[in-house]
């Protein structure tokens, strides 16, 4: 089941523009150490060649800085 | 991600699945009868004759006070007579809820509810997940159109109901409404076809019960001419293409817009809202007793009340506009939760609200 609350994830960031790219399930058993190893470093060097995330800039909201509400119609 | 045979299997819908589906009537068709007369004195009429047989303990209904109607459940005849009806149907609650809110929190008693077909794949959903109990309560389904935004208690419920206003009236979340008959009810009542011949039908045991006894009672009269039936059926079919349609739309709009633009348009809607929890208590498939939005809602930054939320349920949403109406902020929720859920739901061949043999995706 958590697959799929990965998936809903994905589709959210993907929609908001994030890219669903920045999130991801890999199986793995805990006696795979090296596999696991391998995979995470090749994750961290996608993610750094995607570049990095655009949600950082919109850290305001937890700061309490207000930010402005945007036209309520979506994107054209 | 794992490769597809590495994913956890599905589990098998558990036994008391089948009894839902055979609830259903699996496979038979709704039969139709006629009513020449008004749409809500035959409501009426449908109330007050399972009031008196005992089918339902009353009706989920309103009571209207200086311009608002606030529920009420309707236990008599005289009381059915008073109520607001066609409101109620209509526009639920005014700032508070959906009709269906009210047959999910008194699950335990027998209470017939009107809705539209976007409350009737809530009450499907619902009953997926062992929150209404189809055995006792009993459902009046109505074809929708479509509702006009902005529209007020004067509308009638025969206008209404039978032909949509032009695409700008509509509310936004009928605009992109895929399914206009309810998938489920015990009693349905169409005025599709034709303002004047109502259509009355019905596919479930007690539905077919209730109905049988009225066209005794010479209420209803016999089977409607076939062009009738077909001319609900093509008026139908327009109208889900329609709704189809705008979806794919807006779908379209939405991804071809630069990446950087949408995520500030979400993120500009996500942070103006106020954790009011407006949305969760009018929507008809936020069903957790204990929210944890509203519980803790100051431990959640207002993108992310927004975020959980849609990740909790946006699987289930059926389109029915309930949190757009309620929203201080005027966010577009439903556009939000609904291309979400059908991004999703797509891809797993699922529609919320439409079929009890398939379990819900997210559990
Ligand atoms: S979303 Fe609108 S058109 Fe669709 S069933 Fe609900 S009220 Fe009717
Ligand atoms: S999220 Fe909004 S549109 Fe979807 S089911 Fe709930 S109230 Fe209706
Ligand atoms: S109704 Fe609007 S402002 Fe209130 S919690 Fe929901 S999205 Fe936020």
């Amino acid at each position: 089941m958590a697959t799929r609350h990965v998936e809903m994830v994905q589709d959210l960031l993907e929609l908001m523009g994030v890219g669903a790219e920045r999130v991801a399930v890999i199986y793995c058993s805990s006696a795979e150490g090296r596999y696991f190893a391998e995979v995470a470093r090749k994750m961290s060097e996608k993610l750094r060649a995607i570049g990095s995330n655009p949600l950082k800039m919109w850290k305001a909201d937890e700061l309490g800085v207000e930010s402005k509400q945007t036209s309520s119609d979506p994107p054209k | 991600m794992g490769s597809k045979a590495s994913r956890p299997q599905v589990t098998p819908p558990s036994k008391a699945w089948g009894k839902t589906k055979l609830l259903m009537g699996e496979g038979k068709v709704v039969e139709w009868f006629m009513y020449k007369g008004d749409v809500l004195q035959l409501v009426r009429r449908l109330a007050k004759h399972l009031i008196e047989t005992g089918v339902a303990e009353g009706i989920v209904s309103g009571v209207s006070k200086e311009g608002k109607v606030s529920l009420h459940i309707a236990r008599s005849a005289v009381e059915v007579d008073e109520s607001p009806l066609d409101h109620v149907l209509l526009h639920g609650y005014r700032g508070l809820e959906s009709t269906v809110r009210a047959a999910r929190e008194r699950k335990k008693e027998k209470l017939a509810v009107l809705v539209k077909p976007c409350e009737a794949r809530a009450i499907v959903e619902l009953a997926k997940r062992r929150q209404v109990d189809l055995n006792l309560a009993f459902i009046i389904g109505f074809d929708c159109p479509g509702i006009r935004a902005n529209s007020d208690a004067g509308d009638e419920l025969k206008e209404a109901m039978s032909a949509a206003p032009s695409g700008e009236l509509l509310r936004d979340a009928c605009r992109r409404c895929e399914v206009h008959a309810p998938p489920h009810a015990d009693v349905y009542i169409s005025l599709l076809a034709s303002p004047e011949i109502l259509l009355v039908g019905a596919k479930t045991e007690k539905g077919t019960r209730v109905v049988e006894s009225l066209r005794k009672d010479g209420v209803l009269s016999d089977r409607p001419p076939q062009e009738l039936l077909l001319g609900r059926e093509k008026k139908l079919k327009l109208l889900d293409e329609k709704g189809r349609e705008t979806l794919r739309e807006e779908e379209g709009k939405l991804l071809s817009t630069p990446n950087n633009e949408r995520l500030s348009w979400f993120m500009g809607q996500l942070n103006s809202c106020t954790r009011c929890s407006a949305c969760i208590r009018a929507c008809p498939l936020c069903f957790c007793k204990d929210c944890v939005l509203i519980a803790e809602r100051k431990k959640y930054s207002p993108s992310l009340f927004l975020v959980t939320r849609m990740l909790h349920m946006a699987d289930a949403c059926v389109c029915c506009g309930k949190c757009d109406e309620v929203c201080p902020k005027s966010i577009p929720l439903s556009y939000m939760f609904y291309h979400l859920g059908r991004r999703f739901t797509s891809r797993h061949s699922y529609l919320s609200g439409v079929d009890f043999s398939k379990p819900p995706r997210i559990v």
